[in-house]
């Protein structure tokens, strides 16, 4: 092919990546703008591309005063701990669905119910789950909560992983069970390996999904120190105000963990890191 | 007569060798262990909870004064007959169906796209990926901001271009769609992920030895690429749908259901009943109206869906 | 100091009260966040000095979703909180439904009376049933509707003295917006639902219609019809997506120099008012009551009070923090040093307290002709009956007469259930 249109195409799909970040972006940058302005700056309503006398002092006051540390604590243990049970247990059974065939279609029931369960406006199950970990005498907010989350979670890991664990094909565990292999071997060492991008995908899903979920997290927490990161953020929405410095700047802070962990999952999502294909 | 794979796993997959009768009980079972784990979350956390959830549909269920007495298919009746309900299952499939539609055929584009190895792709991902890491509230937040009729940016833009500023969201024709356009632009990025981890785990050998073969970028996307993707794209579909049925934040922080009843959706209604009157019981006949909706789309659409996972 | 002063007289006064066990206490307060945590905050720090071996800890929940928290922890939990905020719509829904302990048994107790101080329209919503019967909880925030107008644009287009009816309030939104560019009239909360509901009350008020006229539908009137009429006139001299606007929108016009008018004000806002770091209308905009029209004045009250659950295990030194932070010291510590309205008339004459907060007087006057929403249990469905016809109607989906004979019909229908 002759070289110039290769370029061409070239630029064209560059530019389409960059006009891409910028939709993605503009939103974001209004709100990195607005974190830094003084509230009389914003009150103007003057649209400026940077702020003119910026101040560091709604992330002082999101960081310090609010002590965001201890919160991002709570969701981050919260939302390893349930995309871990989430993403491990899904991916049993996703290899499950996919390899065996399952009495009186049990396998059908239970992605259907996976997709029921992913239908129900979460407040629906707040009651009964309420009175459940009552009943059950179970307390600590952050088991209630990682528990809770495997109703948004699980559904979306084993649905998802589904179709990562279907491409793998069977060959490759045949060949090592007839070299003495158990099944969970098999599993474990060959086709765990190959299915890190949908790994991948799914705990970015589940993260964010349970990083950012407001309603459990609000009516499961006891005292301040349960507290997750969306509650505190929605303490700068109030009745009568929006604190929208400290507003942007906490929705900014907050995404920046998931924005770490999307760009340390990156490379087993995309390739030219390792080779993905094995033949 | 036992369908063939109840206590053995079927499709003539070998044991492994040398276990013990122990072992070999674990591995005949091997394929239920495994689903046992998921198996025990659900029906913990979520068959409790749905049950006790069509239980109390049955109910007169006035939470606050405990009021509790059995009241047969009478919420049902009257769910039936309330035209706001109606209005907000019409309302619903309507954003269901623009936002599922936008984000999925957009998602796969930008996903191809990034499948591109462009140069800057490690950095450009995450800023793509980013509108679905914030908080929904600071989303609706700023959207609600950029749509403001007066001092919003999008009708400042439009009046230094000479044209009538929009009533983004007080306009009944197109509250709905301003809404769509913020869950496209927060969900875009979950179906480009989706696809585009699909779309990374197709081998390279095959593009090159159809490459070798002669074909062209466009043949290789239709008979290689997309076969292998449509698993994926139906999946994203699927997701997509149901994550889309339940919208509730953006509503809830917009436009309240307005203007008239132009945004009211199922969510909405099952939370104001639910949880502004605490009409628990009519709350709960509303849900179950609602997951059998859709259960009854994503039944026939999986059953598709389906077919191909078996092969 | 005066801090010192106050704190010296605290102490004598409850170290004369009631005699407690020694033994460790801990109480859990679920309340609001924001100022009014501060505030209680403030109390709690003070109440320990006094009580020592009392611990109280405050949860401190956001606005989103506080009714739905509030609501099932009484329902539903257990004895895990000792003292609960209620905002007073809730009342009609709570205090019928036994979730809270009546407090004339515990002043008796303690031969206490109850303070005849406490402004009576906001005490009344402590009570079920309405306005005279048992006694569950006591308001801790006096928080009513003000209005609020801009005195230099009204002395700058000739306007003496600020609107006292509503007919003089349109006079006055239409002049301003056609010789002020820039500026709109009024403007008001529209938003569907609730914001509409509460921005209409007054004008309703005024013009001597109600919603609720003997447990039945008032709403198909004269009345009813004349308010409306006035308050789309309104709409039309208030920005063009006033519709959407809720209290944080409606705040920020408001502070930002672009109305002239502000149909509803509340005092957790005042003070910024004249914040130069937060405000372009220092030192410009003047409170007063609501303009009447029939009625000389109708606002509507927003008032917090405090109760403590049926189930807490610790009622008696609940009992005793909930005399401490209504006791008039107290109530004024907050008042001065965090900004909290106090629901006690004594202070309002307080000159300290006037000299800190010029609008006190006309606070007290509102508070006092203050209206609370209808005391029915059913008034959240009410209110979006109301909030959704009255919504269609400032968007000319419906015409007043057809949005008022719906809102009717459907408001009789949700009564009878």
């Amino acid at each position: 092919m002759p070289k110039r249109r290769i370029a061409v195409s070239r630029i064209v799909l560059y530019l389409s990546a960059l006009g891409t970040v910028l939709v993605a972006l503009f939103p974001i940058w209004w709100l990195v703008n607005t974190s830094l302005k003084t509230p009389l700056e914003f009150l103007s309503g003057r649209t400026t591309l940077f702020p003119h006398e910026p101040t560091l002092a709604h992330y002082h006051e999101v960081l310090v005063d609010r002590g965001f540390l201890r919160f991002f604590g709570n969701s981050a243990l919260i939302a390893i701990a349930a995309t871990a049970l989430s993403v491990l247990v899904g991916s049993l059974a996703a290899y499950s669905l996919t390899r065996f065939r399952f009495p009186w279609q049990l396998d059908k029931v239970f992605l259907l119910w996976a997709i029921a369960i992913r239908t129900i406006p979460p407040i629906v199950l707040v009651v009964p789950l309420f009175i459940m970990f009552r009943e059950l005498r179970i307390t600590n907010v952050r088991a209630i909560l990682i528990l809770a989350y495997q109703v948004y979670t699980l559904p979306l890991a084993v649905w998802m992983l589904l179709g990562f664990f279907r491409e793998i094909p069977r060959e490759l565990e045949e060949a090592a069970l007839t070299d003495g292999a158990s099944r969970v071997q098999a599993l474990v060492r060959i086709v765990y390996p190959l299915v890190t991008p949908g790994l991948a995908a799914a705990a970015i899903f589940c993260i964010i999904t349970v990083w950012n979920e407001f309603t459990y997290a609000l009516i499961f927490a006891r005292v301040p120190s349960d507290f997750t990161v969306p509650i505190a953020i929605a303490t700068f929405i109030t009745e009568y105000r929006t604190l929208w410095g400290p507003l942007a700047a906490g929705g900014l802070i907050s995404s920046l963990p998931l924005l770490v962990f999307t760009v340390f999952v990156q490379r087993y999502l995309l390739r030219g890191f390792a080779l993905r294909g094995v033949f | 007569m036992l369908p063939r794979g109840f206590l053995c796993r079927g499709e003539g997959v070998s044991l492994g060798s040398g276990r013990g009768s122990v072992g070999i009980w674990f591995e005949r079972r091997i394929h239920l262990w495994l689903l046992l784990p998921a198996a025990l979350l659900f029906l913990v956390l979520t068959v409790f909870p749905l049950i006790y959830n069509g239980y109390i549909s049955l109910h007169h269920f006035a939470f606050i004064r405990r009021v509790f007495r059995f009241a047969g298919v009478q919420n049902y009746v009257r769910l039936s007959q309330d035209g706001l309900f109606l209005a907000a299952i019409a309302n619903t499939l309507r954003f269901v169906g623009l936002a599922t539609a936008a984000e999925v055929a957009l998602g796969t584009g930008l996903a191809l796209l990034f499948n591109a190895r462009l140069r800057g792709q490690r950095v450009m991902l995450p800023m793509v990926v980013l509108p679905m890491m914030l908080p929904t509230m600071v989303v609706c937040a700023v959207w609600v901001i950029l749509y403001d009729f007066e001092f919003g940016l999008f009708n400042n833009i439009l009046r230094s271009l000479g044209l009538a500023p929009v009533q983004w969201l007080s306009d009944p024709r197109i509250a709905m769609a301003s809404i769509v356009l913020v869950d496209i632009w927060q969900w875009t990025p979950f179906v480009l992920l989706l696809i585009l981890a699909g779309l990374q785990s197709i081998p390279d050998f095959l593009y090159e030895a159809a490459q070798i073969d002669g074909a062209t970028t466009f043949q290789r996307f239709r008979y290689i690429t997309l076969p292998l993707l449509s698993f994926q794209i139906k999946l994203a579909i699927l997701l997509r749908l149901i994550d889309t049925f339940r919208i509730f934040d953006k509503v809830y922080a917009m436009t309240g259901g307005g203007p008239g009843y132009s945004t009211e959706t199922i969510s909405l209604y099952i939370f104001r009943e639910g949880f502004r009157y605490f009409n628990l019981g009519y709350a709960a006949a509303a849900s179950v109206v609602m997951v059998l909706l859709v259960l009854a789309i994503s039944i026939l659409y999986a059953r598709r869906m389906w077919k191909e996972m078996r092969t | 100091m005066r801090l010192r002063g106050l704190l010296v007289a605290i102490f004598v006064l409850f170290i004369g009260g009631i005699t407690l066990a020694a033994a460790p206490v801990r109480l859990v307060f679920m309340g609001r966040d924001g100022p009014y945590e501060a505030a209680m905050k403030l109390a709690i720090s003070l109440y320990k000095m006094v009580r020592p071996h009392v611990t109280i800890e405050y949860l401190g929940l956001p606005w989103a979703g506080l009714r739905e928290k509030i609501t099932i922890e009484l329902v539903e939990g257990r004895g895990t909180f000792d003292l609960v905020i209620l905002d007073d719509p809730w009342t009609p829904e709570f205090l019928p439904a036994g979730l809270l302990e009546p407090l004339e048994p515990w002043f008796a107790r303690i031969g206490q009376a109850l303070s005849p101080d406490f402004i009576a329209p906001a005490l009344a919503l402590g009570r079920w049933p309405y306005p005279d019967g048992t006694l569950y909880a006591l308001p801790i925030v006096g928080n009513v509707q003000l209005f609020a107008y801009r005195k230099d644009l009204f002395e700058k287009h000739g306007l003496s003295h600020p609107p006292k009816t509503w007919t003089e309030v349109v006079a006055a939104a239409r002049l301003i917006q056609e010789k002020e560019p820039g500026v709109f009239g009024n403007v008001f909360r529209g938003a569907k639902g609730h914001d509409i509901v509460v921005s209409f009350l007054p004008i309703l008020w005024a013009h001597g219609g109600n919603i609720i006229v003997d447990g039945k539908s008032g709403v198909d009137s004269p009345e009813f019809l004349a308010a409306l009429k006035v308050y789309l006139e309104l709409a039309r001299y208030a920005p063009g997506d006033v519709g959407v606007y809720r209290a944080a929108k409606l705040r920020e016009v408001l502070l930002a120099g672009k109305a002239a008018m502000a149909l509803e004000v509340w005092p957790a806002w005042i003070p910024e008012l004249d914040d130069p770091k937060k405000s372009m209308v220092v030192h410009k905009v003047e409170l007063t009551t609501h303009p009447g029209q029939v009625v000389t004045t109708a606002p509507m009250l927003g008032i917090w009070l405090l109760g403590i659950p049926a189930t807490s295990r610790h009622k008696a030194e609940a009992f005793d923090f909930l005399l401490f932070v209504t006791s008039p010291e107290i109530q004024k510590v907050m008042a001065l040093h965090v900004g909290n309205p106090p629901t006690l008339t004594s202070l309002y004459k307080d000159p300290e307290l006037i000299a800190r907060y010029r609008w006190y007087p006309a606070q007290l006057e509102a508070l006092l002709a203050g209206v609370p929403r209808p005391r029915i249990a059913v008034w959240s469905r009410v209110e979006d009956i109301l909030g959704g016809f009255l919504h269609e109607a400032l968007l000319g989906i419906r015409t007043p007469e057809d949005a008022m004979k719906a809102a009717h019909a459907a408001i009789t229908a949700a009564l009878a259930e």
